[in-house]
């Protein structure tokens, strides 16, 4: 508990990464489920982003970034209804989100997932649970400087 | 702070989690009914994967390993790998009953512990079943486990060499540039402006993948895009098909073209000349999916639509509505005297507009926020499946339990409190109620036998219903059966009506099974129920027809502090009724009254219903000429009131009519008799003891 449980704690950020991000980045989390929501956006918070949204399933998910207000989505690949490969290649084959970086958050790293991932034109992914530091990795290596 | 939000989510966690997990329930026995239904494996899986999910992050290790071996077994089974067995499911719930267990511990104590006893049996078990019976036995589940762990593995070392190569972010661009090269040729200058790197420039970066293998993706990705799609609009598709593709983000890029088209050609053999870029309006309408593409602007209305709210929040405006009731009552008694008295004056007609409008909103509010406090009793109901099915394969009979009315609504206090008389109620019903196959063939019945549970509205009440087709109650073997536990004598049994005498199952202690089985038959189940009921105001009522069945109706107020009364008189005192409890109001002729046993009772369509004369119950000085009249053939008021299973007429010399009031408690004054629940204000500004009735049939049963 007690080693596992500091993954929501305040870990030292590196800064030198800190600054190559765009923290007032707009960004949208999609996840079926609210607990999940709430500690991908606490992470978030804790590498120092503002500006976090959030979307119950991929149609909401949709609505919302048709509005093309965010600047990065990072989504859950297994939901009901549309999962995050689709809500991926619906996002992918709309010519004004096309370019919309897109992290898909998984449980498992099969070698087949992550082809499946390539594939539908994801920018990075991440497995579950991860931690702050390891999500700022994965989100600065989408945007190099 | 963080802590404090850590809290929080924990919390969240343990509310949705244990949300998440009742209702599969319902999936797993939907499952038993059709165990290749994808689509119901697929949620259970998911339920599974959730869990284990935002367990991880919170640090549940034993929430984790269970949920993995659940969702392991899911796995299989959703990928048909291997088929659902009985005891797979068995199996499957028991590991959500535990990790119910196991999360329901996080919420008391704050932490996880121990894992449970049995806890590593049972994860045994899963991986056994999952591997035992899978059909590649050379495949086994720990291997596709490890394997998938040891990618995450892999990748967060990968991440973290790579953070130690990447000390600036200058060198970070330039380590990436010498050590993978193949990553320039991929059409991605890291020099590029703030444009997003795709997985698969990042894996090339890592060396986490080899730039053939790469193209090799692509390559296939194009190849499934160009086979995939049905030909329905063949001409433009071709064209279009480029354009989502990533080897066409790589070129948009704002790269040189020339390693592009590398990939490209490499990529796509089969149709060389395609441009590169392609022009907008006709890429448009058609997704590269074969589904269509939801319209974003039609689900732009879609928001979220629900909140938590503490629920102590309504029950103090549930309380200040309350207060607004007894406001407008009495508003509404002195604008309508007023009305009388001023009857031309354009004031008091005014006034008693107002106050109409007034009424009508304050109706609706109080309608409003009882909705707030409602839940569906579908919560309640969720378990009965699964209990009904564990049941039943315990005692090898087969039942089939039918749910109706579920989207039913009720007071979440109300909710609570039926669960468990539920439970006896279905027990039984399985235990004593539905004979055996063999018994029900020999009985000419189905071998399957039913039981309806039902919920509906009816008036101001909630109806449910627990009706079964088995061998029905004995009102002889009931009878016979009290007077060998004492409860009675045999005198008393005889002078007992058949309809009655269903009664007597409430009775404490009473069981009709010589041997306490281990569902039921311990002789306190139907006590439960009784008691339950009663704390609700509620009214049971049981029918059985001996060889066909037995039906147990629950008639449940919908609410509890606001509530309808009757407004009774005797002399010049006046007291409220609780209407939820009034059956029936009688006008009798006093000589209609007949005494057994010192008991004043009259005979109700064959039933002999207890009187109670309110005057003596309180004590109520009368005008005097009462005795004088008491064996005339003067007519009197009864008023039927019931409770749970009991029946009790109250007689009284007024009615005066309903009124909805607000049970404010008496507090410590208890004003030596227990026969007031307590005391509301009526319209007309006066305060009324509300009578209670359960202490008004302990009253009869004690004389």
């Amino acid at each position: 508990m007690k080693k596992n449980g500091d993954r929501l704690k305040s870990v030292p950020l590196k800064k030198d990464i800190n600054m190559a991000l765009d923290l007032s980045m707009k960004i949208l989390v999609v996840d079926d489920f609210s607990t999940m929501r709430r500690i991908i956006k606490n992470i978030l918070k804790q590498i120092g982003f503002t500006k976090v949204d959030e979307a119950e399933n991929g149609e909401i998910a949709l609505s919302k970034i048709g509005d093309g207000k965010y600047d990065f989505v990072i989504s859950d690949w297994n939901m009901p209804e549309m999962n995050g490969i689709e809500l991926l290649k619906t996002v992918r084959a709309n010519e004004a989100t096309k370019d919309l970086p897109f992290l898909m958050v998984t449980a498992e790293a099969k070698k087949e997932n992550v082809i499946e991932a390539v594939k539908a034109g994801v920018n990075n992914y991440i497995v579950k649970p991860f931690t702050a530091e390891i999500l700022q990795e994965k989100i600065s290596k989408i945007f190099p400087d | 702070m963080i802590d404090d939000s850590m809290k929080e989510i924990v919390n969240d966690f343990i509310q949705e989690a244990l949300e998440l997990l009742e209702s599969l329930n319902e999936n797993f026995i939907e499952l038993e009914k059709q165990p290749d239904n994808k689509e119901i494996l697929n949620t259970i899986f998911r339920a599974a994967h959730t869990v284990k999910g935002s367990a991880g992050f919170l640090g549940f290790q034993n929430i984790v390993e269970l949920a993995h071996s659940a969702e392991n077994i899911l796995n299989k089974l959703r990928q048909g790998e291997i088929s659902l067995t009985s005891e797979m499911t068995d199996y499957l719930l028991k590991a959500m009953d535990a990790l119910k267990l196991m999360i329901i511990t996080v919420s008391e104590t704050g932490s996880e512990g121990e894992p449970p006893e049995g806890n590593a049996e049972l994860i045994k078990k899963l991986n056994a079943l999952s591997e035992g019976m899978g059909m590649e036995t050379a495949k086994p589940a720990s291997a596709s486990i490890s394997a998938a762990d040891a990618a995450a593995e892999e990748e967060k070392r990968a991440v973290s060499e790579k953070k130690e190569s990447v000390s600036t972010p200058a060198e970070a661009g330039q380590g990436a540039e010498e050590q993978s090269p193949p990553s320039t040729a991929a059409g991605n200058p890291p020099s590029g402006k703030k444009k997003a790197r795709t997985l698969g420039d990042i894996l090339l970066e890592d060396n986490l993948i080899s730039k053939e293998e790469l193209e090799e993706i692509y390559k296939e990705k194009e190849e499934e895009e160009h086979i995939s799609p049905h030909a329905e609009i063949p001409e433009i598709e071709a064209e279009e098909i480029v354009y989502p593709s990533v080897s066409g983000e790589a070129a948009e890029a704002s790269a040189p073209p020339a390693p592009a088209q590398d990939i490209k050609t490499a990529a796509a053999p089969t149709p060389p000349n395609k441009p590169i870029q392609q022009p907008a309006p006709t890429v448009q309408p058609v997704p590269v999916q074969q589904k269509p593409a939801p319209v974003p602007a039609q689900a732009a209305e879609i928001k979220e639509t629900t909140i938590r709210v503490d629920i102590e929040r309504l029950d103090n405006v549930m309380n200040l509505v309350g207060e607004l009731v007894l406001a407008r009552n009495r508003l509404f008694n002195i604008s309508s005297k007023l009305e009388i008295k001023y009857a031309d004056d354009d004031l008091s007609s005014a006034l008693a507009q107002v106050v109409a409008g007034l009424n009508l909103v304050t109706t609706d509010l109080q309608l409003a926020v009882m909705k707030t406090r409602m839940q569906p009793v579908k919560k309640v109901f969720s378990k009965f499946p699964r209990m009904v099915r564990d049941l039943s394969k315990e005692l090898n009979k087969d039942i089939e339990l039918l749910i109706s009315g579920e989207e039913t609504e009720l007071d979440k206090s109300v909710i609570e409190e039926i669960g468990d008389p539920l439970v006896h109620l279905i027990r039984n019903s399985v235990d004593h109620g539905i004979e055996d196959k063999d018994t029900r063939k020999a009985g000419g019945k189905p071998e399957r036998g039913t039981i309806k549970l039902s919920a509906e509205h009816e008036g101001n009440y909630i109806i449910i219903s627990v009706i079964d087709d088995g061998k029905g109650m004995d009102p002889a073997v009931i009878k016979r059966k009290v007077v060998e536990k004492g409860v009675i004598d045999e005198k008393t049994a005889a002078g007992i009506s058949d309809k009655d005498a269903l009664n007597l199952i409430f009775a404490p202690g009473f069981s009709t099974k010589d041997k306490a089985t281990e569902i039921s038959g311990r002789g306190v189940g139907m006590d439960v129920v009784k008691t339950n009921i009663q704390k609700l105001n509620g009214i049971i009522e049981i029918n059985s027809n001996p060889g066909q069945g037995s039906s147990i109706i629950l008639k449940l107020p919908l609410t509890v502090a606001i509530i309808q009364t009757l407004i009774v008189g005797i002399s010049d005192e006046v007291f409220a009724i609780p209407l939820n409890s009034v059956v029936e109001t009688l006008r009798i002729k006093e000589s209609t009254i007949q005494t057994i046993d010192k008991h004043e009772v009259i005979n109700l369509r064959k039933s002999v219903l207890s009187l109670l004369r309110l005057r003596d119950e309180f004590g109520v000085a009368g005008n005097g000429d009462e005795d004088a009249v008491h064996s005339t053939g003067r007519e009197i008021y009864v008023v039927v009131v019931a409770l749970a299973e009991k029946r009790v007429g109250i007689v009284v010399d007024n009615l005066y009519g309903q009124e909805e009031v607000v049970i404010k408690s008496l507090g410590d004054y208890r004003l030596g008799y227990k026969g007031i629940s307590g005391a509301t204000i009526t319209g007309d500004g006066k305060v009324v003891l509300i009578i209670d009735v359960a202490s008004m049939i302990d009253a009869v049963k004690v004389k």
